[in-house]
């Protein structure tokens, strides 16, 4: 590791980037991950496989907690009330989550790469998406 | 697919309930991240049977510093839930999300 990297790394800007990340990620109810994952690699110089573990760790942390603080604005009773929806999704997201976790370990770096940068541009489409539906 | 990014789905989730249940906006957030969390535990799972997982232990205080500031920013952001549209929130996300991805794409 070279000393640049070591400065890119403290702690400081590691929280900096973290508070501006999970400022956007708790507005819009995302865990700020896919805003954290570019930020790993970009800034912060992490190989593609290892951002992506680090950033699912955090956003391990980070989701549970955006789920309490939203609690003040969209209480538990109304997310328990809508039970059988979670039901229905995680049905589908739990094998996608096991299946992509394995892909992604096997592929190559450059690779995973041009896959992140594809997706978040997705992503990017299917909140233009969601929004012009939710306008009407 | 959300487990490949290392990334909660979430963005995937919200349109989702929008479109397909009829969520409000601000109620899919949460719900999202309802289905996020168990689906993240499983992926999280997935990537500790792989060599590149030590890099979690390696970099446990870059890693907890930043959770910090995610948790701190998310709390700012849940604050601002009530104040900000969302009218105009998701525009300016996805043309951050498209500058994110050219640089991705641009790493070497």
């Amino acid at each position: 590791m070279t000393p640049a990297i070591e400065t890119q790394r403290n702690p400081v800007s590691a929280f900096l980037g973290g508070a501006v990340i999970g400022t956007l990620g708790g507005l819009i109810g995302l865990g700020g991950a896919e805003f954290r994952l570019p930020l790993l690699i970009g800034m912060f110089r992490f190989p593609a496989l290892e951002a992506v573990i680090l950033n699912k760790t955090m956003s391990l942390i980070v989701v549970a907690t955006a789920l309490l603080f939203r609690s003040r604005a969209v209480p538990f009773a109304d997310v328990a009330a809508n039970w059988p929806i979670i039901v229905n999704l995680l049905a589908g997201s739990l094998i996608g989550a096991w299946m992509g976790a394995a892909w992604a370990t096997r592929l190559k770096s450059e690779t995973l790469y041009r896959v992140i940068a594809t997706m978040l541009v997705l992503i990017a489409i299917i909140l233009i998406l969601g929004h012009d539906a939710t306008v009407g | 697919m959300a487990s490949l990014l290392g990334v909660a789905g979430g963005e995937l989730l919200i349109p989702t309930l929008v479109l397909l249940f009829g969520a409000d906006i601000k109620l899919a957030g949460s719900l999202s991240l309802a289905v996020s969390l168990p689906t993240m535990l499983v992926g999280f799972t997935r990537y500790t049977r792989d060599q590149s997982f030590i890099v979690v232990g390696r970099n446990k205080i870059f890693l907890l510093v930043m959770a910090a500031g995610s948790i701190g920013g998310t709390f700012i952001g849940g604050q601002l839930l009530g104040l900000v549209p969302a009218g105009t929130l998701l525009p300016l996300l996805a043309v951050i999300l498209l500058a994110l991805a050219y640089k991705v794409w641009q790493h070497k």
